[in-house]
């Protein structure tokens, strides 16, 4: 947190529309470089690296697609862009420009400790091992009460020092050291030292694509006192403190002595140093967390994850409630203070509850139409082209998301980054069926069934297939919906048989270079030209921000031109919460990753 | 009667191969390969042969039936491939609820079938009669996913009486426990009630025929006296037989209400597993419960025996 | 529900009355076709049928009484409430519900009829031969037990998993869990069948074992296998829903009832027409069939007419 260059990191990973306006964003974002990737990396891991874990049917499996129910930070008010000319909102610092005048954090009143907080989770964890692949969000959403990372966000993504007491890196990038902070205890009482770091880290990197990427550069880990460790890199990389931070599968800090019980299997016991320790599991009942009570945190006020965490409330109740309209019924009960995967319908009958606070939170995904460039119909471009003419995409999120809960927009990044952009725009959303059907005339099409494979798994994604169905059948394509299992479509849609067209969304991406169907010709799709792989490219190799941001612009155009795929509207977040948990809400959580209780308490 | 039982139970050895055949058959009759279904989305070849192999998917067809039946008699049904433990201890952990919902709305659906029954058939084609028997018949033509949805919306969200799902279990807390039971153990108990409640006017009906009935009221004896003393008494036996059906199908039931309830239980854990297609919890959890029905049938037909010497049972 | 002798007699003495309505009461109780007499004399099974029957016709003619393909969707008018255009409002896509509650009976009428002859007719030759032939009668019950040890429900779920989301499967899986049951039937009225004279009779003057079983054992056991066969209907058509709501029974986005009642039940707070209509005309078949079924019973079966 000392060097120049963290500084600068810590700008160009920011994406916090609530402080920074577009222009001072695109000033400062000429920075970019090395440490988007790994935010961006970290963003994708987080929402999406579930795979068959049906539980969870908010993703949709893959390591980087992300459907749409998912929660945002900040607040979605109107607020004029100014330069934009496309129908985007550009939401404003929601501190004062909350237009319902109800305040979604629950500020105020004097912290009140004590009682038992619970939530509802979609699906129930295998393990909470946050090493482990393929968990889900929900083993996140309860392990990082528990276990805690050397670095973390604040609340504007910024890094901030969580276990680490210091942090220094040489000019050249090749030695990281990382002092930890002294009397620290896990919650078997033991200290943490630098032994337990160094444990973790090898176990970690075993795992974790992130390790794996921070190991790929390592020369050497070493312990220079018993809380002092020091990274001997083989190349240069400067991003060691992002990599090591909170995220998905990241780098939590487990005692020695489990990981050497587990080697790389689930460990058997979940101890860390966090501020609430794991208390007992039932499975399909509940899993309970309970006040750490020698827990030693950082200082500092509470920001985003990092600072002080006060762990106000006693207990931490996970049920897992699978069933959706169960789900809701009982937190509209009072069963529950808290549920996961809310979907946008339901938030009006919430509205006029007094009991609970709702709030709609700005895009933090969009939705995706893929279309197989690699087998049958699809890889003809006037065929894309006049699914693209086809194309309405209004309905589409209106089925997908209801009225009020997107917004349209062409740009393949969302419109919070500094990457929005309207190239291509004459191309999105179309509507003109004529077009199409003149297309597929010109195409010789010959009425062969397009296959379009969808997940009733994710409502949203499924109403928005069945839209698209229609409009494609308007133009004059025969559709065939065939309707799968979410881990079934996952598979499908990974090999090059059977499918012409999917849909799913993508979360929030801090860098184009993330958006896996522009970095890969590998990606479900295999969209690839050579214009494509030259502006990727140099998107890749330009350090500076205007050069970068022209060829994203290019890639952009070329997305549209060749018809890579079909850009959706951008999906809302939303959030309940009962209105006894104060202060909680988008601006004392790290809401766009995952809610946090640590800092919320029960009025009584 | 030891010899009958004995007889009974090596009837029962058959069937118990035929189960084990027709579950042993499941995972085969899946359309593709079942080990690259269950491995996942994004396994490797490896990770494939691996799953065959841990399924013993390599071996011939009978052979793997053999080592699985032998398995399944040692209690031993695998290991469940997505919550990385054992079926059994799986199941195990998982009985409770199960079990206790089928008892309740057992014992709910008897309180409200018997006396319903008794009376439709003591006041046939009354008009108490009719309004009994529409409502048996339309209780059992509700889905019982929606019956219960509406009860928690009337119960939990509009009157905030009882908890919308949850489960406690009993030992921990009973006052919880029985709170968040009721609505679940309503919700079967009344489908289930609709048609027990014919089974018992329908044999009710049979035996206010008999010649017994009608020489007790030629004595001259009271109707309430008749009914209670005589019919209602020999009712019960093949009212038993009821019990075991009406059991079957509480423990189908159960599957969907426990999903709605969040019931941690057998049926929840077998709808979740096809979901993630883990097969040797399905195998598993299928057979444990018709394992237990047969028990359950046979257990009721040795009782019957038992309560009813004069019943023979000739060539079965 | 069921009219007494005397109810019936008083009937006839008040013929004139009914012979304007219905002309029934002219058949006398010799008539092969009395049964029909009963039944339509019974109010609960008349309602039903009439009820019934206007479902078939609606299902039969859907094109033509809907202004809406039940697939046809339209997300600007979602989530709209009864009213001229849409009857019974729209659903989460702009669908019509009415179209759809409409089409829905058509699956819903397949599942169950597919079932209904599909285990039918399964069930009565499994039956038959089992009930006529004393060799084949252990091994095939034998089966049909094993097959009724699971619980129906779970049964198909379980069979569902292996096949995947499809009508066709649905039927399939229904038929397997409700052949035993009728089989069953139909081994215990062949049993008392084949032991009548007229049947030695037949086999005397060396008439086929698949004649005598088809002529004389099947069709003595018809009444009540047809009685049996409507209760075989309304459980497939709510097992169908069950299906759906585990999400193993029809595909997402093909009209049955089940689908939308399932559906819809997570909108029961925001959009309750998305449940009502085609939860009631589920409800109201089902209990229809039933009470048709229970009307049979009493017309067919004499015995149970004297209660």
């Amino acid at each position: 947190m000392t060097s120049d260059h963290e500084r600068e990191t810590r700008h160009a990973t920011s994406f916090d529309w609530r402080l920074l306006t577009r222009r001072t964003l695109l000033t400062r974002a000429v920075a970019l470089g090395l440490a988007t990737p790994v935010v961006g990396g970290l963003l994708a891991a987080c929402g999406g690296d579930d795979d068959d874990d049906d539980d969870d049917d908010d993703t949709d499996g893959g390591d980087d697609a992300e459907p749409t129910e998912a929660s945002a930070g900040g607040d979605a008010t109107e607020a004029d862009g100014g330069d934009d000319d496309e129908p985007t909102e550009e939401p404003d610092d929601s501190d004062d420009g909350d237009s319902d005048g109800d305040d979604p954090n629950g500020l105020g009143g004097e912290p009140q400790r004590g009682g038992r907080l619970i939530v509802a989770n979609a699906g129930q964890p295998t393990s909470l091992d946050i090493h482990q692949p393929a968990g889900g969000r929900t083993p996140q959403l309860i392990g990082w009460h528990m276990f805690e990372t050397l670095f973390t966000w604040d609340a504007e993504y910024g890094l901030a020092m969580q276990l680490a007491a210091s942090y220094e890196a040489s000019d050249d990038a090749m030695l990281h050291t990382i002092s930890i902070r002294e009397g620290v205890p896990f919650h078997n009482g033991n200290e943490l030292v630098a032994a337990d770091v160094i444990a973790t880290l090898d176990r970690w990197a075993q795992l974790s694509p992130l390790g794996e990427l921070l190991y790929g550069s390592l020369d050497s880990i070493a312990e220079v006192d018993s809380h002092t460790i020091e990274l001997t890199m083989s190349s240069p990389i400067g991003t060691v403190p992002q990599l090591l931070a909170r995220g998905g599968q990241g780098a939590a800090i487990y005692p020695a002595s489990v990981i050497e019980a587990s080697g790389t299997d689930f460990v058997e016991e979940y101890i860390g140093t966090g501020p609430y320790q794991f208390t007992e599991f039932q499975a399909d009942r509940f899993t309970l967390l309970t006040r750490f009570e020698d827990y030693v945190g950082p200082d500092g006020e509470p920001s985003g994850y990092a600072g002080a965490r006060n762990a106000y409330v006693d207990e931490i109740e996970f049920r897992p409630v699978p069933d959706e309209a169960a789900r809701v019924a009982g937190f509209q009960a009072g069963d529950y203070h808290y549920l996961e995967e809310l979907i946008a319908d339901q938030i009006e009958q919430m509205q006029a509850d007094s009991n609970l606070r709702v709030a709609t939170l700005p895009p933090r995904s969009y939705g995706y139409i893929g279309l197989n460039h690699a087998q049958g119909l699809m890889t003809d471009v006037t065929i894309r082209k006049a699914v693209q003419a086809a194309m309405n995409i209004e309905p589409q999120g209106l089925a997908s998301h209801g009225e009020g809960f997107f917004q349209l927009g062409p740009g393949i990044m969302l419109p919070v980054t500094v990457w929005d952009s309207a190239a291509g725009s004459e191309f999105y959303s179309m509507n003109d069926p004529e077009l199409a059907a003149q297309l597929l005339e010109e195409a010789g099409y010959d009425g062969t069934p397009v296959r379009w494979i969808t997940t009733q798994d994710d409502l949203g994604d499924y109403n928005s297939a069945e839209v698209g169905r229609q409009q494609l059948e308007e133009a004059g394509f025969e559709v065939e919906l065939v309707v799968l299992d979410e881990a079934t479509l996952a598979t499908t849609r990974n090999g090059q048989d059977g499918w012409d067209i999917w849909n799913g969304a993508f979360i929030l991406r801090t860098d184009p270079t993330l958006l896996p169907y522009l970095s890969s010709c590998d990606y479900s799709g295999w969209w690839c030209s050579p214009d494509k792989e030259a502006a990727f490219e140099r998107l890749l190799t330009e350090i500076e921000f205007d050069a970068r941001y022209a060829a994203f612009e290019e890639l952009q155009t070329l997305f549209y031109e060749e018809v890579g795929g079909i850009k959706q509207q951008d999906n809302y977040g939303i959030m309940a919460i009962r209105n006894e948990v104060r202060n909680f809400g988008p601006n004392t959580t790290l809401f766009e990753l995952e809610p946090e209780f640590t800092n919320c308490w029960l009025e009584s | 009667m030891t010899a009958y039982i004995l007889r009974r139970i090596a009837l029962m050895a058959p069937v118990l191969i035929i189960v084990a055949v027709i579950i042993f058959s499941l995972i085969h009759i899946t359309p593709g390969d079942p080990a690259a279904v269950m491995a996942g989305e994004e396994a490797t070849q490896q990770q494939v042969e691996e799953m065959r192999e841990r399924l013993g998917l390599n071996e011939p067809i009978y052979i793997q039936f053999i080592e699985w039946t032998a398995n399944a008699l040692r209690l031993d049904f695998g290991e469940s491939i997505f919550l990385r433990q054992s079926v059994s201890s799986a199941m195990v952990e998982r009985v409770q609820p199960t079990l206790l919902l089928t008892i309740y709305s057992l014992t709910l659906a008897m309180l409200i079938a018997i006396p319903s029954g008794v009376i439709a058939a003591v006041r046939r084609n009354s008009i108490v009669d009719r309004i009994l028997m529409v409502f048996a018949i339309g209780g059992a033509a509700v889905p019982n996913f929606f019956f219960g949805i509406v009860l928690i919306l009337l119960f939990a969200v509009i009157l905030g009486w009882l908890p919308a799902g949850g489960y406690v279990d009993i030992d921990d807390d009973p006052v919880q426990h029985f709170r968040r039971m009721i609505l679940p153990s309503v919700t079967l108990g009344f489908a289930a009630a609709g048609l027990l409640a014919r089974m018992v006017r329908s044999t009710m009906l049979d035996v206010l025929n008999e010649d017994y009935v009608r020489t007790a009221y030629a004595k001259g004896l009271r109707q309430n006296r008749v009914v209670l003393l005589h019919a209602l008494r020999n009712a019960m036996i093949p009212a038993m037989t009821v019990l075991g059906i009406s059991l079957a199908g509480l423990l189908g039931g159960s599957v969907v209400i426990e999903t709605v309830f969040s019931l941690p239980g057998m049926g929840r854990l077998v709808v979740q597993s096809i979901q993630r297609r883990d097969y040797p919890v399905i195998q598993g959890v299928v057979l444990v419960t018709a394992v237990i029905q047969l028990v359950v049938m046979l257990l009721i037909d040795v009782l019957y025996v038992y309560v009813d010497p004069r019943v023979r049972y000739g060539s079965d | 529900m069921v009219l007494t002798r005397s109810q019936e007699q008083l009937a006839d003495l008040a013929g004139g009355e009914h012979q304007r309505r219905f002309s029934l009461s002219s058949i006398p109780p010799s008539s092969r076709y009395y049964w029909i007499r009963v039944l339509l004399e019974n109010p609960a099974a008349l309602a039903s049928l009439i009820f019934l029957s206007t479902v078939i016709i609606l299902a039969v003619f859907a094109p033509l009484v809907t202004s809406y393909a039940p697939t046809f969707v339209n997300p600007v008018s979602r989530l709209q409430g009864p009213s001229a255009d849409y009857w019974f409002g729209t659903d989460t896509l702009g669908r019509d519900v009415f179209s759809r509650s409409v089409y829905g009976a058509r699956i819903s009428l397949l599942v169950g009829g597919a079932v209904m002859f599909g285990a039918g007719f399964l069930g009565s030759a499994f039956g038959l031969v089992a009930g006529y032939y004393d060799r084949a009668d252990t091994p095939m019950m034998r089966v049909m037990d094993g097959f009724e040890a699971f619980p129906g429900i779970l049964l198909a779920i379980a069979i569902m998993a292996s096949l995947g989301a499809a009508t066709r499967n649905v039927i399939v899986a229904l038929i397997i869990v409700f052949t035993p049951n009728v089989a069953r039937l139909m081994r215990g009225t062949t049993l008392v069948t084949k032991r009548q004279l007229y049947i030695e009779s037949a086999r005397a003057i060396g008439m086929r074992d698949h004649a005598i079983l088809r002529k004389y054992v099947f069709m003595n056991s018809l009444s009540p296998l047809i009685v049996q066969c409507t209760f075989v209907v309304a459980f497939a058509i709510l097992a169908e829903a069950s299906l759906s709501f585990l999400g193993a029974g029809v595909p997402a986005g093909t009209a049955t009832w089940g689908n939308m009642v399932s559906e819809g039940q997570t909108y029961l707070q925001r959009a309750w027409w998305m449940v009502l209509f085609p939860g009631l005309l589920l409800f109201m078949t089902v209990m229809a069939i039933n009470l048709i079924g229970d009307g049979l019973r009493d017309a067919l079966d004499p015995r149970s007419r004297d209660r």
